[in-house]
């Protein structure tokens, strides 16, 4: 994305293996009236990588939010939230925790380990795309967020 | 003859008779003696009288002669003649009798012949010769009546002076000796006599006479004799009613003479009744042969017969067993018998030799091996599993050393040592140790061994319970293996859940959301039918997610339950009601309750469980709105919770079902729900300890119950 452009884009990180999940949060995310640059990664590891600008995605730009999964298959989501948490470059990018866990052990965690919403993947697509509507329009519209430094 | 034997049994008579027959005796040979001298006397007079003759009367006869004057001659022989005993005299001449006077004596008597000389003118003339004869008949006559007066004097001074002495007698002795005699005979120990009296003055000083003494001497003996008879009837009487044993004298053929108290006592019936029937006839029939074999072969041969067992029959039909010890006495024709009543001895070994059984059978029955083991480590005793544990038989263990039974020397030394470690802080003990079968399989042991003492505290033995445990180490390592793959299978069914609520979503929810998606962006393309499938297909995929969701629930009842901590339940079930007030105030309920007490519980499996039956009570209700109770009563160590609604009910056929997993009673269309919520709470109810159950009846409500320990530690 350009860092140039006029009216500029959110960029939205989403961490997510399952490609079923991925078109359908893009699907929620096309009716967006937000302009919106998303990116999908499917694992901690080159989220990671995303994040602190590492090998490919040494040009990507710092996101405005992250969407990310909590089961991946090499570094899942709770190890990415403590990464980000532990980095002082990353700890005020707001995370949003998509997940299909119910379990009140697994919720708990995340809020221990400072995710700034978790929100339980509802099966009903109409449901869930009013969901993600609702977390554009709060962390991308209303929350006024930190000013933005370079990532580097 | 008869008065002789009456004149021997009588000392008087006795006496008497001895008496006339010595002074009899004696004055006959007085009498002889004097009468022989004085026939002597007569004898010599006779003599006296020839030379009276010859002196006196030979002259003037011969001068007579010689003259021949008759009367002379007459006169001269007269005058002889007047001599006593002189009979006859004859004067003869040449042969011729010139003169006789006086008749001859019959017998011839001495006779005398003198010559008649006469001197003339110097010269002797022979005139003629005299014959003077003499007879004994004056002597003898004389004679006889001296011996008649003799003895008749003899006698009479006799017999007067025997009749003195006799009166004499009597009166000094006789009559005492009769007394005595017949107080003697009249005498008796069984009742009191008073002491012999004799018809004497009391002597004036000293002993008295003889009979005097005799009576005291008497006195004295009787006192002696009947005091020694006090004594030893007093001792035997004591003894015979004192004792607890049955004394008894019978006839040797078959009668009590005598019985004491205990005999009474022991055969319940009185002296009496016992006295009157062979004793036979009291003994059991069974013991009556032997009995009186034992009179006829021992008893009538005089010997003491020890310690004879054979039963009585009292009178009230018990039977008593009676130990006897019998000793006859031929001569008497009476038994002595002593028996001891052994009924409670013979009740007692009766019972021992059961209860010896008894505990032999036991001993034997046991699975335990049990050795019984002397301090100097003998194998006294052991029972039939402790020689099948160890492949021995009896003989090859008794009385041998407890090493056989151990791996080796060195086992048979440690195994001492731990026992006597082991008897220094108890008086039992119970370890491991490896032990040798026969056929030299060693194999683990469990041992109890116990110090065997008596009463007194001495120690006897060891009594060493030895079980093989080569069995249970196999199933412990068995079970040791099966606890492993329960806890793997666990784990994984774990995984799986969490695999299921996580991984078997993902697609389904794919699944809706690109139906919803296609719905959205192409519906314009699609018929109602169509829109009507899709509505379905999401419908079916909520609904599967849904029970995804409580099957993870189940297994996370178990698997990721919390502690038990106290916990005040009124606390878990007003943060219950706050859950459901939602649906409380949709569907109008009233909910009443009753204080609750604290347990320690998982508050959060309690909350779901309570809420899981509350959320019933309100959704399976009839037309009016539900009325729910919950309350808590105290069942001896545990609470008994209930919430009763006034529900739909449950058909008691139903009642077990309700609780089984995905068991619904309703199509989903009446009530709502996937049939899992019931399973929860008996999980939940089981894991803590209790129990849940329901009592109802089709269409009057149902009241569920469970039960929670009254316990507040976890």
């Amino acid at each position: 994305m350009d860092s140039e452009d006029m009216i500029k884009s959110a960029q939205v990180l989403l961490v997510e293996d399952n490609e079923d999940d991925v078109e359908l949060t893009l699907a929620a995310l096309e009716d967006s009236k937000v302009r919106m640059d998303i990116h999908v990664v499917p694992d901690g590891v080159p989220a990671m990588a995303f994040l602190r600008n590492e090998g490919v995605y040494r040009d990507k730009p710092r996101p405005d939010l992250i969407l990310l999964d909590l089961n991946l298959p090499i570094m899942d989501g709770r190890d990415v939230l403590r990464e980000i948490r532990k980095d002082p470059g990353l700890t005020d990018i707001p995370v949003v925790v998509l997940t299909t866990s119910q379990s009140e052990e697994d919720i708990l965690r995340m809020y221990e380990l400072h995710a700034n919403c978790y929100i339980s993947k509802p099966v009903d697509f109409r449901q869930f795309s009013e969901v993600i509507k609702q977390i554009e329009g709060f962390w991308l519209q209303l929350v006024k967020l930190p000013a933005k430094r370079d990532s580097r | 003859m008869i008065l002789l034997d009456r004149i021997r049994s009588r000392l008087d008579h006795k006496l008497i008779l001895n008496i006339l027959l010595f002074s009899g005796l004696l004055t006959l040979i007085i009498t002889a003696v004097q009468l022989y001298i004085e026939y002597r006397r007569d004898m010599n007079t006779l003599d006296v009288r020839f030379a009276q003759i010859e002196k006196s009367f030979l002259k003037p006869l011969s001068s007579a002669l010689w003259r021949y004057s008759d009367e002379l001659i007459e006169a001269q022989l007269d005058g002889i003649r007047q001599l006593r005993d002189i009979e006859y005299l004859e004067i003869t001449e040449g042969g011729e009798t010139i003169a006789a006077m006086g008749e001859k004596p019959a017998e011839e008597g001495p006779t005398r012949s003198f010559p008649l000389t006469y001197r003339y003118k110097g010269e002797t003339r022979t005139l003629g010769t005299l014959t003077a004869s003499a007879s004994y008949d004056g002597i003898h006559a004389r004679l006889y009546d001296r011996v008649v007066i003799i003895l008749l004097s003899a006698a009479t001074k006799t017999f007067a002076t025997a009749i003195f002495m006799l009166f004499l007698f009597r009166m000094l002795v006789i009559r005492h000796l009769e007394k005595i005699v017949a107080y003697f005979r009249s005498y008796t120990l069984s009742e009191a006599v008073p002491p012999l009296r004799l018809e004497i003055p009391e002597p004036h000083s000293g002993a008295g006479d003889e009979i005097h003494r005799i009576e005291v001497e008497i006195n004295r003996l009787i006192d002696a004799i009947r005091g020694s008879y006090e004594t030893a009837r007093q001792r035997f009487e004591t003894f015979f009613s004192l004792a607890s044993d049955l004394f008894c004298i019978a006839d040797i053929d078959g009668r009590f003479r005598l019985v004491n108290p205990a005999a009474v006592e022991i055969l319940g019936y009185s002296r009496e009744e016992l006295l009157a029937r062979p004793f036979l006839e009291f003994i059991h029939p069974d013991d009556r042969e032997p009995t009186r074999e034992v009179i006829e072969s021992q008893l009538k041969q005089g010997l003491t017969v020890p310690r004879f067992l054979n039963r009585y029959i009292r009178k009230d039909g018990a039977v008593r067993w009676l130990e006897w010890t019998s000793h006859p006495l031929i001569d008497q024709g009476i038994t002595y018998a002593v028996a001891r009543d052994a009924t409670e001895r013979i009740g007692m070994e009766e019972a021992l030799k059961k209860s010896e059984l008894w505990m032999r059978n036991i001993f034997n029955t046991l699975e335990e091996a049990v050795l019984v083991v002397s301090p100097d480590r003998k194998l006294l005793n052991m029972n039939k599993a402790a020689r099948e544990i160890f492949g021995y038989t009896e003989a090859e263990l008794r009385r041998r050393s407890t090493e056989i039974l151990h791996v080796d020397r060195d086992h048979y030394t440690a195994f001492g040592e731990r026992i006597r470690e082991a008897f220094d802080r108890g008086v039992s003990a119970e370890f491991e140790f490896s032990a040798r079968r026969k056929n030299g399989e060693v194999f683990p042991t469990e041992h109890t061994v116990s110090l065997l003492k008596d009463d007194a505290g001495r120690t006897l033995g060891i009594v060493s319970v030895v079980r093989d445990i080569s069995r249970k180490k196999a199933s412990e390592s068995a079970l040791q293996r099966t606890l492993r793959e329960l806890e793997r299978s666990n784990a994984e069914l774990e995984q799986f859940a969490y695999v299921a609520s996580h991984d078997l979503q993902e697609p389904l929810r794919a699944i809706a959301g690109f139906l919803q998606l296609l719905q959205g962006r192409y519906g314009d393309k699609l018929d109602e039918k169509g829109h009507h499938y899709i509505d379905r297909a999401v419908t079916a995929a909520g609904r599967m997610q849904t029970l995804i969701h409580d099957i993870l629930a189940l297994s996370r009842v178990s698997t990721r339950g919390g502690e038990f901590v106290p916990t005040d339940l009124n606390a878990v079930l007003k943060k219950t009601l706050e859950t459901l007030e939602p649906a409380i105030r949709k569907s109008g309920a009233r909910i009443t309750h009753a204080p609750l007490p604290s347990a320690a519980v998982d508050a959060n499996q309690i909350q779901s469980l309570l809420q899981n039956l509350i959320q019933n009570g309100i959704k399976y209700v009839r037309d009016e709105s539900p009325v729910i109770d919950i309350g808590c009563e105290e069942i001896g160590d545990a609470f008994r919770l209930f919430v009763k609604d006034n529900g739909i009910g449950i058909d008691p056929r139903f009642h077990e079902r309700v609780f089984l997993v995905f068991q619904r009673l309703h199509t989903a269309a009446e009530y709502s729900g996937t049939g899992i919520g019931l399973a929860i709470c008996r999980k939940i109810a089981e894991r803590h300890g209790g129990r849940i159950w329901v009592e109802s009846e089709s269409g009057n409500g149902a009241a569920f119950y469970f039960t929670l320990p009254k316990r507040l530690e976890s």
